[in-house]
C-alpha cells in the first residue's frame, strides 16, 4: 500500500488539496502558505524543514493505517522531531484547547446552562492535566533524549519508563463529546452545540496523531541510540 | 471473547493444500492459533470442533445450496464467533455480504493477520457497547458516590456490597454511559440531575 504514500515529488499544495487537517500540523513546522506549485523537496529545504519528518507527519495524518517502515524511521532526526512535538505543545494549549474551552463558554452563555460551573471546571482540569503532561515530556523526557545524543552520562532513566507512564490525554476529551452530544439541554443552540463539538474532535484527532508520533516513533528511535 | 490468550481459529475448505497454506500462514503471527482444519461443515460438527472458537473460516462456496443470508445460521451453536469467508475463484457479494469478514487466499500473512485483527476488533466493538440501556437504580447510587470522589474501598462499605461488585458497577457504568474518567462521570451525574453542583 505504499503507492499511495505522500511523497517528496508531490506539491504540498495537493497535499492539503487531499487532506485539510495537515493545516493543522503547518503551525508546530513553522511552515507558512504560499505553497505555489513547490514540491515537498523545495518547501522543506526553502523552510530548513526535515523532508523525512514532514512526510512522516503528513502520512500519519493523513492514511489510518499507515506504519512506518525500519529504513523511514532511521532517517528521522530526532532533534528535530522534538522540535516539532514541543512546537505542537505550544499550539494545544495556546491555541486548540483554548479554543474549544472559549467555543464550551459560548455554549454555556447560549443557554445559560445550569451546570456550566462544573462543565467549567472540568475543563480547566483537562487543560491544567495536558499543561502537567507537557511540562514532563520537555523538562524529563526531551533532555534526557538530548543528553544521549551529546553523548552524556544519563543516569538510571529509560525511555521504556515514558513508554509506561505515558497518560491518556484522551479519556477526558471522550467523556466530554459523550456528554455534550448526549445530555445538553434542548434549550442550547445547536450552532453552538456543533462549533464545539468540530473543534473538540479536531483536536482529538491531533492529539491522537501526536501521540503515536510520541509512542511509536519517538521511543522506537530513542531505543535505537540507548543500546 | 479471550484477548489475553491467542485468538482461536477454525478453517473449513475442501482444499487441503488452501486449509493447511492458510493454517500454516495465521500462524505465523503470534497472535492466533488454528485450533481445527476440516473438509466441511459436517465434518466440522460432527467433530464437536472447537467452543471457545472466536473466528470460523469457511468457504462459502460449500454451502452454496443454502441461501446466502443463512451460512450463519449454520453456526447458531457458536453465537460468539466470527464467521468470515474464504475467498478465492468467484462467490457472489451478497454471500460475501452476509458474512463478518472476508479473507482473501492471495493476501499473504501480515495481511491475512491485518483484516483477521479488524474483524475481532470490530467484533468486540460491536458485542461490548449495548444499545442505551438505562442505568440500574443501584449502578445510579454507585456513580453518585463515584462523583463524590469516595474511594472503592468506601463505596463498597457504604453500600453493604464488596469491592469486586463495586469494581462491576463502575465497569457496567463504562460500559452503557461510554465514559470512562471520574471527572467525566461526576459531569455525567450532574447532566442527569443525580446530583446537583452544589453538592460537589
Amino acid at each position: 500500500m505504499n503507492h499511495n504514500l505522500f511523497s517528496e515529488k508531490m506539491k504540498v499544495a495537493d497535499l492539503v488539496l487531499t487532506n485539510y487537517r495537515l493545516l493543522f500540523v503547518f503551525p508546530s513546522f513553522n511552515l507558512n502558505l504560499d505553497l505555489g506549485e513547490r514540491t515537498v523537496k523545495q518547501i522543506c529545504e526553502k523552510n530548513r524543514i526535515s523532508t523525512s519528518l514532514f512526510l512522516l507527519v503528513c502520512n500519519l495524518y493523513t492514511f489510518n493505517d499507515y506504519c512506518p517502515n525500519i529504513h523511514t524511521l532511521a532517517q528521522i532526526p530526532l532533534t528535530d522531531l522534538m522540535r516539532y512535538l514541543k512546537n505542537s505543545h505550544k499550539d494545544y494549549l495556546e491555541n486548540r484547547i483554548t479554543k474549544v474551552i472559549t467555543r464550551i463558554l459560548d455554549l454555556i452563555d447560549s443557554c445559560c446552562l445550569k451546570n456550566g460551573k462544573i462543565l467549567m471546571k472540568f475543563c480547566e482540569k483537562y487543560r491544567q492535566e495536558v499543561i502537567t503532561h507537557f511540562e514532563y515530556e520537555e523538562q524529563v523526557v526531551f533532555p534526557y533524549i538530548q543528553s544521549l545524543l551529546d553523548g552524556e552520562k544519563t543516569g538510571k532513566y529509560k525511555i521504556k519508563e515514558y513508554g509506561r507512564n505515558h497518560s491518556d490525554l484522551d479519556a477526558a476529551l471522550n467523556d466530554l463529546k459523550n456528554i455534550l452530544i448526549k445530555y445538553l439541554p434542548p434549550e442550547c443552540s445547536i450552532e453552538k452545540c456543533r462549533d464545539a463539538l468540530i473543534d473538540l474532535f479536531l483536536f482529538e484527532f491531533d492529539l491522537s496523531k501526536h501521540t503515536s508520533l510520541e509512542e511509536q516513533i519517538l521511543i522506537a528511535l530513542v531505543e535505537r541510540i540507548e543500546k | 471473547m479471550g484477548n489475553t490468550n491467542r485468538n482461536r481459529i477454525v478453517i473449513i475448505e475442501p482444499s487441503p493444500v488452501i486449509r493447511l497454506g492458510m493454517k500454516k500462514m495465521i500462524e505465523e503471527n503470534a497472535l492466533f492459533t488454528v485450533t481445527g482444519v476440516y473438509n466441511d461443515i459436517p465434518s466440522f460438527k460432527r467433530a464437536k470442533g472447537d467452543k471457545s472458537v472466536d473466528i470460523i473460516l469457511v468457504n462459502p462456496t460449500i454451502v452454496n445450496a443454502h441461501k446466502p443470508f443463512a451460512i450463519k445460521d449454520l453456526f447458531s451453536d457458536y453465537p460468539h464467533a466470527i464467521i468470515a469467508a474464504i475467498h478465492y475463484g468467484y462467490v457472489d457479494s451478497e454471500t460475501l455480504t452476509g458474512l463478518d469478514g472476508v479473507l482473501n487466499i492471495y493476501d499473504d500473512s501480515a495481511g491475512m493477520a491485518k483484516k483477521l485483527r479488524r474483524m475481532i476488533k470490530m467484533f468486540v466493538h460491536n458485542e461490548e457497547k449495548p444499545d442505551n440501556i438505562d442505568l440500574s437504580d443501584r449502578e445510579k447510587e454507585v456513580l453518585v458516590s463515584i462523583a463524590k470522589g469516595l474511594t472503592n474501598k468506601e463505596i463498597a462499605d457504604d453500600h453493604f456490597i464488596s469491592i469486586h461488585t463495586v469494581i462491576s458497577h463502575r465497569r457496567n457504568i463504562t460500559k452503557k454511559t461510554g465514559i470512562k474518567t471520574v471527572a467525566g462521570l461526576t459531569l455525567y451525574a450532574t447532566f442527569n440531575n443525580l446530583i446537583s453542583q452544589e453538592d460537589l
